[in-house]
């Protein structure tokens, strides 16, 4: 696409809304998930076993998956 | 639809199992940025039974407990004793089939937010020639993955297609970047590269 000269030299900018701009600038390990309905479900769904043993729950298939053939 | 993300196995897992933040971020960019999440059929039938069978495991147990009960039952005359064992078994297995429920729910709200892209015979003979060739990614559900989102990938034209896997072990061949490449789509294997490209592609980087 031809750039337009008075354009030449302006940054290209995002029309993304600022609320998803911001989401997308943001740092993804500090975000925080408790309203979402999907993280709700989860969360009761494994009610009593704790992040640390359902990730080695996930260690464990990647294991088995790595033998499988 | 003018960017699409492909998923596999792995990306299922490490939301409902691990709950990453990063991969639950990238859900949610998804959503709003309107990001076409492409999950392939065999890929959620594989989460949902490694899943399930987490649960399976405790009840099979739990039914072998109740054949040992049986035996101390009969064998030391303490039907009273193990009758009560046995109605707290009943709560045990009834709560383990409540989370059970909960996981298909879970799982079905998660496909509900993807595209799941179906598992067809004409994919099917594609793969299993793939993993008869031992060509990558050599095992044969990675196959059924990787064969089921190039069949899906040729018929799209999008700007932005990239298919992110945490299998690089498996994936990360040259032959494989080369089929996926002829579909315009760029394979990664770090879930923050996803962001990086998202925002380069969005011009907010």
């Amino acid at each position: 696409m031809t750039r337009r000269k008075a354009d030449i030299g302006k940054t290209r900018k995002s029309r993304l809304p600022e609320k998803v701009k911001a989401l997308l600038l943001s740092d993804p390990d500090e975000a925080d998930f408790s309203d979402d309905p999907l993280v709700r479900k989860i969360e009761e769904a494994f009610e009593g076993w704790t992040l640390e043993e359902r990730r080695r729950w996930a260690e464990e298939w990647r294991e088995k998956h790595r033998q499988s053939k | 639809m003018t960017a699409i993300l492909s998923v596999e196995t792995n990306f299922i897992i490490g939301i409902v199992w691990e709950q990453r933040p990063v991969l639950l971020r990238i859900k949610k960019l998804c959503e709003q940025l309107g990001v076409l999440l492409a999950v392939p059929e065999i890929a959620l039938a594989e989460a949902r039974n490694s899943l399930l069978q987490r649960i399976e495991r405790h009840l099979i147990a739990s039914q072998q407990f109740r054949f040992w009960l049986n035996d101390i039952a009969r064998a030391a005359g303490m039907r009273e004793q193990v009758r009560q064992i046995k109605r707290c078994l009943d709560g045990i297995e009834a709560e383990l089939q409540r989370r059970k429920q909960l996981i298909l729910e879970a799982l079905e709200m998660f496909a509900q937010a993807c595209t799941i892209v179906p598992l067809t015979p004409q994919v099917w003979a594609r793969a299993y020639v793939r993993w008869k060739a031992n060509m990558p990614p050599f095992k044969e559900l990675d196959c059924l993955v990787a064969e089921t989102l190039l069949e899906f990938l040729r018929k799209r034209r999008v700007k932005l297609s990239l298919f992110l896997t945490m299998d690089a072990e498996d994936f990360d061949h040259p032959e494989l970047h080369a089929d996926f490449k002829r579909h315009r789509t760029n394979m990664l294997f770090d879930p923050y590269a996803v962001i990086v490209e998202f925002r380069k592609f969005y011009g907010v980087a």
